[in-house]
């Protein structure tokens, strides 16, 4: 499948393909471009985070030039998730009822995280770029204190491979970029992420910095915020947390 | 200097250090610095961990409630203008704001740093997308009006670069 033109750079070995875009960047690359490599060292997640890169997983970044204004940039979580959710899912051969988006994007199997995404965007010369950073763990799943981990041939059948994810994920994420329309097609992405995401009423908490909510979830705002139905029946919206599904104690 | 002088100054001073912790108080705020035309004045109020629900930054440290001058000199702008000043950097965004790319890194920016226009600032997160704030144009900075991991609300003045 080669749906997508967007150009492509890979590289055996990178400290982590979002530095990478943003050095570009600096450089004055604009994109669209994906980067890809085979293995990263500094691979990072959210807060500084390491992501654990192990070979034969899948690590790349997007970088584009949004005409949104930044104030909007933060939808582009939902449009990575859902990109991403479809992609697998046309690429696996089976176990795709096992797949579902914790929000605002991580990528989880049965339960267990099997991938995350981290977007960073940083103006050059007055124009914002954004770089969507994006790890899968396809062949071998991190073992990770507090996190349950996953990967998806387990599941999905042992013929998924890299460069078919690679040639689904442009495709979809090209797709998905068109319906966002920097903002004006949003909330067709919210009712896609709706479908791969966690039921109404599902139990969840949230943990925003040293403190931990708990409650039901309640669907997601116009902006793409999580709702939260707290045990009195208060609704409350985050912008950010690590969300747990208390059942199996996944987390960010 | 006469006399005079002397204690007009520091009533000066006495009186910006009040409308600053009073500014704390209705911000919510640990902490305020500003520094203009020589005077550096550093406003900071002791917090329980209980007192800073969504705050992810180390605990603040500084003076005692009532505050501290740390040097005479000349006159401040009135806290309360942070919003209409022409230097300040407001929020473009609901988020949390950040002072550097991740926890154990330095910060982009403290007080008295020089900046050039297009220089991150912060990082303002929303949704796992973290949005490095430019400087809108170059100068130096004089006032760092949020905490580290503090919730920002759109157009909330975050920095002063004059």
């Amino acid at each position: 499948m080669t749906g997508s033109l967007t150009p492509r750079r890979a590289f055996d070995h990178l400290d982590s393909t979002n530095a990478e875009a943003l050095r570009m960047a600096q450089m004055g690359e604009r994109g669209p471009l994906w980067i890809d490599a085979d293995r990263q060292s500094l691979g990072r997640g959210r807060a500084g985070r390491h992501w654990v890169s192990d070979p034969g997983n899948f690590m790349s970044s997007f970088l584009f030039t949004p005409s949104a204004p930044i104030a909007v940039l933060h939808q582009l979580s939902l449009v990575a998730g859902v990109a991403i959710f479809e992609a697998i899912t046309q690429c696996a051969e089976q176990g795709r009822d096992q797949l579902s988006l914790k929000w605002p994007n991580d990528l989880m199997l049965g339960g267990a995280k099997a991938g995350g995404v981290l977007i960073e965007s940083s103006a050059f010369a007055g124009e914002t770029v954004a770089v969507i950073g994006i790890g899968l763990n396809v062949r071998t799943a991190p073992m990770l204190d507090g996190v349950q981990t996953a990967y998806l041939a387990s599941a999905l059948g042992d013929t998924i491979n890299l460069d078919q994810l690679r040639d689904h994920l442009a495709t979809t994420m090209d797709a998905w970029l068109k319906v966002w329309s920097d903002g004006a097609g949003f909330s067709k992405i919210r009712s896609a992420w709706r479908s791969h995401g966690p039921s109404i009423d599902t139990p969840l908490t949230i943990n925003v910095g040293s403190e931990t909510h708990a409650g039901q979830f309640a669907g997601l705002d116009e902006q793409g915020s999580l709702r939260l139905r707290t045990p009195s029946g208060e609704i409350q919206c985050y912008t950010f947390g690590d969300v747990s599904l208390p059942r199996n104690q996944a987390t960010c | 200097m006469t006399a005079k002088d002397k204690s007009a100054k520091a009533g000066q001073e006495q009186q910006l250090i009040r409308e600053l912790a009073e500014l704390l108080d209705e911000t919510g705020l640990s902490e305020i610095e500003i520094e203009k035309s020589g005077l550096k004045v550093r406003v900071a109020k002791n917090l329980t961990v209980a007192a800073a629900p969504v705050s992810v930054g180390p605990a603040p440290t500084g003076p005692a409630p009532t505050g501290a001058a740390d040097q005479s000199g000349g006159g401040a702008p009135a806290a309360d203008d942070a919003h209409n000043h022409p230097g300040a950097v407001k929020a473009p965004m609901v988020g949390t704001a950040y002072r550097s790319p991740e926890p154990s890194a330095p910060a982009y920016i403290d007080i008295g740093s020089k900046v050039s226009a297009g220089d991150t600032l912060l990082i303002v997160e929303a949704m796992k997308t973290m949005n490095q704030i430019p400087a809108p144009k170059s100068g130096t900075v004089t006032a760092i009006l949020f905490e580290n991991g503090q919730p920002v609300e759109f157009g909330e003045p975050l920095v002063i670069i004059e």
